[in-house]
């Protein structure tokens, strides 16, 4: 088994984590408060990749970041191509990732008492003042699901990285793929080594977060 | 401060509307009572910009806050205003201390020495708000929204978790506070007693519907028909020259000079009847 996949798998999900995070933050504050008719149309629209099979999304990027295509042209004359290339694993996993940050966020705004909200605008705050000194740091627990299931998420994604970075070492190929590389290749026993890690990892992880939980509900009680 | 406003909002028996038009002088403590579901919050969030009337109007100091003829909304975050919520609002990450200078960033020194002394929270002031009980909270509450030096203080049934001897200094502080700081005052409680005592402009409200509005003695005046062979429950006891004691009895109040026999027994909470009892209306305090 080779580390580099298993460590290349850890940066994506760093990277992606950390960006989907600021881009869901506001997105997420929309959903639960604000009062527009298109409020559906957008969580459908983030909760889709939850339904979709991944080669779909993935197909679909690939197509939309095809060099001979539009927007993927521009960006290869940017010399920024996205497709078979890291920063293209990324992009995918903001979007393949956006409903496991984005949901548990909402759940996080929502379970919060309005008057929370309401207290700190009536003090003369402003909303991003509000949603960073009040809101965040009421709703520990909806964050750190947030984030952890993010990070799981993409440890784990494999249909949507396969078709948009395909199968470069050290460039994009991660521990699902390398997985996958090394059954047809009847290596049983470096997927065996890959398989268990991505095991042990997404149950840590979940244990984790279950833990946190109760920790949490402890503390209230 | 004048304001109209009127909404279509669910009350107990269905669909209405709630329809308040008002003129409040300057330094007039108002009193929104009225049963639960009346309308009385409803009537604080949208003088606080929480919630939109259908039609509506709200002039303070002589600054239109909401017109919605003209369509004049005046940003909640700009309006200055103290609120006491009926569940506090404290926020649960913050110490005491935080909730404070969360509100206030350049908060009075004098006046957060006054506020800590008067509602008692010193010794609270490194404790989350989450581990105090739900008096402590309720003079968080209380504390935070003074703090602002707000031109409008809003209370939701801000009393209801307080004991009677900490009742009894804040209401005259927050009172007097309004009155030196040129704060309008506008209490909401359900509480008839409350009503009575802490006000000089009572608004009682049903259904949305304004059934009645001015002085505390006219509001609850009591009924023609009263016998005096009933009995009703002491809420409040003035100890001057004339010691007074105010009556609840049914839907009205009433002021009795305490007679000789019963000086220094009777107490806030005892049920008296009302024979050999000289009856008059009540003053508000």
């Amino acid at each position: 088994m080779e580390i580099a996949p298993l460590l290349l798998s850890l940066r994506l999900a760093v990277v992606t984590t950390f960006l989907l995070f600021w881009i869901s933050l506001p997105l997420a504050h929309w959903i639960a408060f604000a009062d527009s008719r298109f409020r559906s149309v957008v969580q459908a629209l983030v909760a889709l990749p939850l339904v979709l099979p991944p080669t779909v999304l993935g197909f679909y990027l690939l197509v939309a970041f095809s060099p001979s295509q539009g927007l993927g042209r521009v960006l290869s004359n940017m010399e920024f191509p996205l497709v078979f290339s890291f920063s293209g694993l990324v992009v995918a996993s903001l979007i393949y990732s956006l409903p496991f940050m984005v949901q548990p966020l909402v759940s996080g705004f929502r379970q919060l008492p309005s008057s929370l909200r309401e207290a700190s605008l009536l003090m003369g705050k402003s909303s991003f003042t509000t949603l960073i000194r009040v809101l965040l740091p009421s709703m520990k627990g909806a964050v750190l699901t947030a984030l952890v299931l993010t990070f799981a998420s993409v440890i784990g994604e494999f249909g949507v990285v396969l078709m948009i970075g395909g199968n470069i070492a050290g460039e994009t190929r991660v521990a699902s793929i390398a997985l996958y590389d090394r059954v047809e290749a009847l290596d049983y026993a470096a997927a065996h080594s890959y398989a268990l890690v991505l095991l042990l990892f997404s149950f840590l992880a979940l244990l984790f977060l279950f833990s946190y939980d109760r920790k949490l509900k402890n503390i209230r009680s | 401060m004048d304001f109209a406003l009127r909404k279509s909002l669910h009350f107990a028996s269905g669909e209405g509307k709630l329809d308040i038009t008002t003129q409040i002088p300057d330094g007039i403590t108002t009193i929104l009572w009225g049963p639960s579901g009346s309308g009385k919050t409803s009537v604080l969030r949208m003088l606080a910009g929480l919630l939109a009337p259908d039609q509506g109007k709200v002039m303070i100091n002589g600054s239109i806050w909401l017109d919605t003829s003209q369509n004049i909304s005046y940003p909640l975050n700009k309006r200055n205003i103290g609120f006491v919520f009926q569940d506090y609002a404290l926020f649960p990450s913050m110490t005491v201390e935080e909730n404070l200078k969360f509100a206030a960033p350049d908060k009075d020194p004098n006046l957060l020495q006054d506020l800590l002394e008067i509602t008692e929270l010193t010794a609270l002031l490194g404790a989350r708000t989450t581990s105090l009980s739900g008096g402590q909270q309720q003079r968080v509450a209380v504390a935070r929204a003074l703090i602002q030096r707000p031109q409008l203080l809003l209370l939701d049934e801000p009393f209801a978790a307080l004991d009677q001897g900490m009742h009894d200094r804040l209401v005259p502080y927050i009172k007097q506070y309004c009155r030196t700081q040129g704060c309008h005052l506008i209490i909401v409680t359900h509480d008839m007693a409350d009503a009575c005592l802490l006000g000089e402009h009572v608004i009682h409200l049903q259904e949305g519907r304004v059934i009645k509005k001015g002085p505390p003695r006219e509001v609850f005046a009591a009924g023609q028909n009263l016998h005096n062979s009933a009995s009703g429950k002491v809420i409040h006891i003035t100890h001057d020259n004339q010691p007074t004691a105010t009556i609840l009895l049914d839907s009205s109040l009433l002021e009795i000079s305490v007679p000789q026999q019963l000086l220094g027994k009777l107490q806030v909470g005892d049920l008296v009847a009302l024979d050999s009892f000289s009856i008059r209306p009540p003053t508000p305090t």
